[in-house]
Formats: structure tokens, C-alpha cells, sequence
């Protein structure tokens, strides 16, 4: 069964987030600007992902993680990947926001380090690309880029895509009730023409990680799509709760 | 309100008979200290957060929140029988208390909250982190891996004998303590143990993969569902004083590699059961009834290891002298033979021959 290796310290799960700085994050939604929840539930994520790596005192390497911000060009928040012990060290994240969206060269870097990384994954987590974006792109199409991707893989399965779209009135029917909430399978569920596409550029949810997921008091099904149009910021929780859910023990 | 703890946020429980105030203690792993990140850990059932009574000198509290799918309206009755069984060896954590919305008003605030289990923190190393080099268990001598050894032997064989098995034995659920000579061994993670008294949930044990019985020849659960993976653990503890063991992990997760278990050519088997039988060739004969067992009950009782170990190590002298006595190890002098049982030196007879000295002897001289 594809998607059945768990993260662990031999097989550590790889996620490089990708996550739009442009100039529109700075806008409201929900209380806050966009990149204050985005600061919030990168804070989360990472908590979580301590937490599933401790089984004692040490934080165990379960989980290694590439940050990219981008604008107009990508940067590398890191400078190389590291482990989760690593990445939480620095301190809370603070991003802030910026110029253009430049999607196409930030989904163009993820591929490239992936080329590189692809030959030392094997027997280890399929890895996921997480992109946080909260509108339409500024030069090259990125789907290109991200059906490339997602056509690389490794034993456990295709490279994932998530996409996490942040903005008001992306569905045709909000979500009412989050935790119940089974998550999206058609583009007709979608009215803004640029969440559509991201639903083009998004994986499917394998079923291994809709039990993560479940124990986080989610419902989102297997199937659905990897795509969360976040129109607040219980959404944007939920998202970056998605791209922690490799399985672990 | 969903229920994310911060390092040093203050959760008041308000158990109707008593408010009490707890402090989140911060994770111990210095490199996380810029981040507030708080002590806890999560399993596929629940999260576990290391609080502290909000009081000068409080004590040191795990509270257990079960995830959604695991918030069972049983487990109030599963704590309530664990309770009784809070003075067993090794079973310190069953001391606990079930909170549900009439016990704590906190749930009303936090449903997160509802069937979370508060119970006593238990301190020590858990062997998962000895797993990563940890300091209170890198360096452990001959005697005392063959302590906590008989410990863990002690606890296990402890349960059997009243019908219990723990069911999800595993590096994680196992503490070890060596300070200043006191060896203590805790079991955690209980919810899952067997018992005759508690109703058949239809559970499996859910060991980690290189703990976990090859076959599935077991009809379900029972007592003897701890002799395999408490073998191996028991092993796996007696042969740390040795390095190669130690760097021979296959994962942190756990010494073997799942796949590798009961196969006849295991490298790390062989070294596992050449760093046994330092302590006794009889040790390494209780492993390989485990190793070659055709199902869990197959393998030895955990009597059998617990006996043995308590004969083993009874004290440091009948030690050493048991293996010059068994082993025929006997070198030029003494000095060797204390050096290799890291005993120490005031221990260091001065007899050169090779009849045995009791300790009794030596006080008297």
C-alpha cells in the first residue's frame, strides 16, 4: 500500500513548505493579518511535531523540514533542510510580508531540492510539498511545476501537494462545521477560479493520513482533495495540521 | 476551546472538592528553550503533558488527553480498576484519576479535557531515549544493566503472576532510574494491559514493530502477551553495558529491525546474546527460547528471567564470584576479574588464590 511508511528516525519524514510573503498577507481575515495565523499555526505545527518526536527527554529526528518564504524570488528561510530539533531552536517563526508572488520559482526550488533529495528516499516517507499562498500568481504558471512534482516519487508514493489557499469566499457553501468538515473532491465545491486551479495542482489524501488527522479531531476523508481554502484562521489550523499528518508510532 | 498549552501556562483544574492550579512545565531538551515549546508527547491515542501543582516544592503531574476517537466512556472504569492495582511493583502510574464533567467543571471550559487521565509523573530515562545516547543511561556498567535487568524481570513476572500483561511493551512505556544505586523500573502507557478482571475490548497489543511476535498464532489476548517483547527488552537491558549492543541499534525506535526478528542469521541477535551471557550462559538460553518461540506463550515465563537474575544478582561479590565459579574465569590474581565486573576497588582482594573470599571474610580481616 502506497503511503504506509511511517516517519521515524531511520525514515524521517521530508516537508518543504512553500509560503507566499506577498504584499496582499498583510491583509485581514479573521482578526488578524494573514501572516500573523501563518506565523500562529507554523508555531502549532511545529509544536505538534515535537510532540510526536518525544518519547522522553530528546526530540528525535522523525521529522526534517525545508521553509521557503516567497515573493518575488523564493528564500530559503533555512539555508538547508533541517531536523524538527533543529528548526524549533530558532525560535517562533515571525514572517512578514512583501512584494510580488512569484508561485512558479517557488514550486521551480522545491523541485529542484527534491531532484537532489529523491535518491536518498527510499524506504522512507513519500515527501510533501506544503504551499501557502492567498492569491493569484505573478509571472509563470506554476502547474507545470507542480504536476511535475507530483509525478516524482519515491517507494512509498508520489511526491504530495498541499496547497493551503487563504481568503475569503472561496467556497460556494462555507464550511460550517470544521471538525465535521470532510474536506473538498470537486472543483465544483469551489468558486474562486484560482482555488480551481490550485485543486488541480493538490494530491489525494491517502488513507494513512486521515488517522493523524482523525486524532487531531478532524474528519477530513481519504480521497479528498490536499487543498484547504482557509477562510479563517481555524481553517489555516487545520491546514498545517494536513501537512504534519505523515504517520508516525 | 481547543486545548494547545503553552510552556509555563497555568491550567486550573477544578476537581469540586478542590481547585488546583498546575504550571506546564517547558520541554527539557535545552535546544528547544527559545520556543516555550511545553514537555509533552503524543502517541497515536493521546497527548501527555508534564505539569506542576502551582505551589512551592509541587509535585510533578502527567495529564493524559485521549484523542477524540479514543475519548471512550469506559475508560473512567479502566482508571478505576488501574487504581487498584497502584502499589504494584513497577506500576506507579495507576495512581491516577479519570476526569470526566462530573469529577472536573474544567471540561465545561476545555472538552478537550473529558476523559484525560491526571496521574503521578514518573521520573527517570525512558528507554527510548537510552535508545539516544541519553546521559543517565550511556554508560551503564555490567552490574548495573544486570540491576535494572532484574528489575524489569521483577515487574514483569510480578504481573504475570497476577494474571496482568501490559500489552504494548516498547522502548517508550519503559522508565529506568539509576540513581545512586537505587535501580527502579516503571511501566507507562497502560491503557491497553490485560487483565481477567476487565472486559474484553478486543484489542490487540500495539508493540512497536521489533517487539511484536512474529507469528499471530496467539488466540488473543492473555497474561503471557509480555513474555516476547518483555524477553527482548530484558535482553536488550542486560547486554547495554556493552557498546557494539548500543551501536548496534536498528532504529531508536527499537534494537531489531522488525523484519530481522526469530531469523537464524541475526547479526544483532548474536551480539545481544554474546553480551547476555557475560552475565550468565544461562541467560543467553532464556533469550533463545524467546528468539526461536513458535508464539508468545511459547517463550519462557517471565518468572523464569526474574528467578534467574535474582540468583544472578543477589550481591556484587556472589556476582563475581559466580562467574569464576561457572566460567572457570580464573586469571593471574584477582584484579582482572573485578576490573571486568566494574566493581569497586576497595573490593580489590588481596588473596591471589583462587578459593573464594566471601565479603563476610573480607570485613573481618
Amino acid at each position: 500500500m502506497p503511503y504506509e511508511m511511517v516517519a521515524t528516525t531511520k525514515t524521517p519524514a521530508l516537508i518543504i513548505y512553500l509560503i507566499d510573503i506577498s504584499q496582499s498577507m498583510s491583509g485581514y481575515l479573521d482578526g488578524a493579518t494573514k501572516i500573523d495565523h501563518v506565523n500562529q499555526a507554523i508555531a502549532s505545527i511545529l509544536q505538534r511535531m515535537v510532540q510526536r518526536s518525544t518519547k522522553g527527554e530528546i526530540v528525535s529526528p522523525r521529522y526534517r523540514l525545508a521553509m521557503y518564504a516567497y515573493s518575488d524570488t523564493p528564500m530559503d528561510m533555512l539555508g538547508r533542510i533541517e531536523t524538527i530539533a533543529e528548526v524549533v531552536k530558532r525560535g517562533q517563526p515571525k514572517l512578514s510580508a512583501s512584494q510580488n508572488t512569484n508561485s512558479h520559482a517557488a514550486f521551480a526550488v522545491a523541485r529542484d531540492l527534491l531532484r537532489r533529495e529523491l535518491p536518498n528516499l527510499q524506504g522512507k516517507p513519500a515527501p510533501m510539498v506544503c504551499h501557502l499562498t492567498d492569491g493569484e500568481f505573478n509571472g509563470q504558471d506554476p502547474e507545470p511545476v507542480a504536476q511535475e512534482i507530483m509525478q516524482m516519487s519515491n517507494g512509498d508514493g508520489n511526491v504530495l501537494i498541499e496547497n493551503i489557499y487563504v481568503g475569503p469566499n472561496l467556497f460556494k457553501h462555507p464550511v460550517a462545521d470544521i471538525e465535521n468538515w470532510v474536506g473538498i473532491r470537486s472543483e465544483d465545491e469551489l468558486q474562486d477560479p484560482y482555488a480551481k486551479k490550485l485543486f488541480r495542482m493538490s494530491s489525494l489524501l491517502p488513507p494513512s493520513y486521515t488517522d493523524v488527522i482523525e486524532s487531531e479531531g478532524y474528519s477530513l476523508q481519504a480521497g479528498s482533495r490536499m487543498l484547504i481554502p482557509c477562510s479563517n484562521k481555524d481553517l489555516i489550523e487545520l491546514a498545517f495540521t494536513m501537512s504534519g499528518a505523515t504517520p508516525t508510532h | 476551546m481547543k486545548f494547545l498549552p503553552q510552556a509555563d501556562d497555568t491550567l486550573r483544574l477544578d476537581l469540586n472538592v478542590v481547585e488546583l492550579a498546575f504550571r506546564f512545565l517547558p520541554h527539557p531538551d535545552p535546544r528547544l528553550s527559545p520556543a516555550r515549546v511545553p514537555h509533552s508527547m503524543s502517541g497515536e491515542k493521546s497527548n501527555i503533558w508534564r505539569i506542576q501543582e502551582n505551589v512551592p516544592g509541587g509535585g510533578e503531574y502527567a495529564l493524559k488527553v485521549m484523542n477524540t476517537k479514543y475519548r471512550d466512556p469506559t475508560l473512567p472504569d479502566i482508571c478505576n480498576y488501574l487504581y487498584t492495582l497502584r502499589s504494584t511493583d513497577g506500576l506507579g502510574c495507576c495512581d491516577r484519576i479519570c476526569l470526566t464533567r462530573e469529577k472536573c467543571r474544567t471540561v465545561e471550559t476545555y472538552p478537550d479535557l473529558e476523559f484525560s487521565v491526571l496521574m503521578p509523573w514518573v521520573k527517570g530515562t525512558s528507554w527510548f531515549d537510552a535508545h539516544q545516547n541519553h546521559n543517565s543511561t550511556r554508560k551503564l556498567s555490567k552490574w548495573e544493566t544486570l540491576q535494572l535487568g532484574r528489575r524489569l524481570a521483577e515487574v514483569l513476572a510480578g504481573m504475570e503472576k497476577k494474571s496482568l500483561a501490559h500489552c504494548s511493551l516498547s522502548p517508550e512505556n519503559l522508565i529506568v532510574h539509576t540513581g545512586t544505586g537505587n535501580f527502579s523500573v516503571q511501566l507507562v502507557g497502560l491503557e491497553n494491559l490485560y487483565s481477567p478482571e476487565l472486559p474484553d475490548r478486543g484489542e490487540h497489543g500495539t508493540a512497536v514493530g521489533g517487539y511484536q511476535h512474529p507469528s499471530h498464532l496467539d488466540p488473543g489476548r492473555s497474561s503471557a502477551a509480555d513474555r516476547f517483547p518483555g524477553g527482548l527488552l530484558i535482553a536488550e537491558i542486560l547486554g547495554w553495558h556493552e557498546a557494539r549492543v548500543q551501536e548496534g541499534l536498528y532504529s531508536v525506535e527499537c534494537y531489531f529491525a522488525p523484519e530481522e526478528l526469530q531469523t537464524p542469521n541475526s547479526e544483532r541477535y548474536r551480539l545481544l546474546e554474546s553480551a547476555v551471557s557475560e552475565h550468565h550462559k544461562d541467560l543467553a538460553v532464556l533469550l533463545r527460547r524467546v528468539w526461536e518461540s513458535r508464539t508468545e506463550s511459547d517463550c519462557p515465563p517471565l518468572s523464569e528471567w526474574a528467578e534467574k537474575l535474582q540468583r544472578i544478582a543477589r550481591t556484587k561479590i556472589a556476582y563475581a564470584w559466580l562467574a569464576e565459579r561457572e566460567y572457570g574465569v580464573v586469571e593471574s590474581g584477582k584484579q582482572r576479574c573485578w576490573e571486568r565486573h566494574n566493581l569497586p576497588r576497595w573490593l580489590d582482594l588481596q588473596s591471589s588464590g583462587d578459593a573464594p573470599v566471601s565479603g563476610t571474610q573480607r570485613s573481618a580481616s
